[in-house]
């Protein structure tokens, strides 16, 4: 059984809305149900579309290539932690060149994985995941669910590194 | 509420220019800041040839502005997005621009009539409002800017098929959008199909 996956980005970060749509699409086209959050009425706080969104989902992925996790990131965590009760669940990868998510007031609800494009490779950073992920799942369901999450984690660092290459020329 | 941009598909303006109780071309500009129109979209709705029936279509392409304007003519998209979708074979090329297109500029309505379609990338989109033309009546009427609503849901009616389950789910919509709710009477009373056709035979 393939997962639902809520893919959320720091509006106003370019890198970061690009990849999530591009990963979106990706997934939706390839039998993954793959959400967005829904920020059309609401800017600084969290629509109760996404709230269902983030209900619906069994995991829930941030690319954090900005410096920070916005507000409405934030709230949006919260809002994960209080339906997963498992940080690992709440994936947040972030550029260890710019980003703090250490300082999260959340950062204790969800997984921090650090990847620089520049100098590591996905596979690499597929290894540090498998290894704060609980992957010693028994039910066959469950354990299906985790290889989606590693294959789309996997297309999600690639089309991150290819985005960094492609700003970097 | 500052207005939205949508993008608008080949099957909806396709019942726009059919439907004649009203100019749902003209009247979405209540609703929108400006309706983007994809290459693909612009030459699926070309004429092929230049027949009297045609002049609204004419009319329509002729409108199509670069970067100003209500309608504009939309070129910038994620390449990356429209090969993936271009390689789905549920997914026909027009559609793709309009998606890619979507995804790219961050648009998150877009305007579309094939059912179809519809079902499809409403299922794999959930972050995108599709709206059709019931949809775009029902926000009309919910805000007051359709007089003649029930002659533009019968006219709706004879050259697009839809049931009253439709109309609600349009009206349900609309309500979301404009967050105006109705009773359950005047929901009941604004969706029934049969009352409403059965008004226009007497």
């Amino acid at each position: 059984m393939r997962p639902t996956i809520f893919i959320s980005y720091n509006s106003g970060v370019q890198q970061e809305e690009t990849l999530a749509v591009r990963l979106q699409t990706i997934g939706a086209v390839n039998g993954f149900h793959t959400l967005l959050p829904d920020r059309f009425n609401h800017k600084s706080v969290v629509d109760r579309e996404t709230i269902n969104r983030i209900q619906e989902s069994d995991y829930f992925l941030i690319f954090a290539t900005s410096h920070h996790l916005s507000k409405i990131v934030e709230q949006e965590i919260e809002i994960a932690f209080q339906h997963f009760k498992d940080p690992s669940k709440i994936i947040v990868l972030y550029d260890p060149k710019g980003s703090d998510i250490t300082s999260s007031p959340n950062s204790n609800k969800l997984t921090h994985i650090t990847f620089n494009p520049h100098n590591e490779t996905v596979d690499l950073v597929i290894k540090k995941i498998i290894a704060v992920i609980n992957v010693e799942e028994k039910s066959k369901e469950k354990k299906e669910q985790q290889n989606g999450l590693l294959a789309l984690l996997g297309i999600g660092l690639g089309l991150w590194a290819l985005g960094s290459i492609i700003n970097e020329d | 509420m500052s207005r939205p941009v949508a993008i608008v598909d080949t099957s909806f303006l396709v019942y726009c220019t059919l439907l004649k109780e009203v100019d749902l071309l003209n009247k979405i500009r209540i609703l929108f800041d400006h309706i983007l129109l994809p290459k693909e979209i612009i030459k699926e709705f070309t004429p092929k040839e230049n027949r009297p029936e045609n002049n609204a279509r004419h009319q329509i392409l002729g409108r199509i502005e670069i970067n100003q304007g209500f309608y504009r003519h939309c070129t910038s998209l994620d390449h990356i997005i429209y090969k993936e979708l271009i390689n789905e074979k549920t997914i026909d090329a027009g559609e793709a621009e309009v998606i890619s297109q979507s995804q790219h500029r961050g648009i998150r309505f877009i305007l579309m009539d094939e059912k179809r379609a519809l079902k499809n990338l409403s299922e794999k989109f959930s972050h995108i409002h599709f709206y059709n033309t019931i949809t775009i009546l029902a926000v009309l009427e919910l805000q007051g800017f359709l007089p003649n609503y029930r002659d533009c849901i019968i006219g709706l009616h004879s050259i697009r098929k839809f049931s009253s389950k439709d109309l609600r789910d349009a009206f349900l919509k609309g309500m979301n959008y404009t967050q105006r709710n109705l009773s359950k009477k005047e929901l009941s009373e604004k969706t029934s199909l049969k009352k409403i056709l059965n008004t226009s035979k007497t």
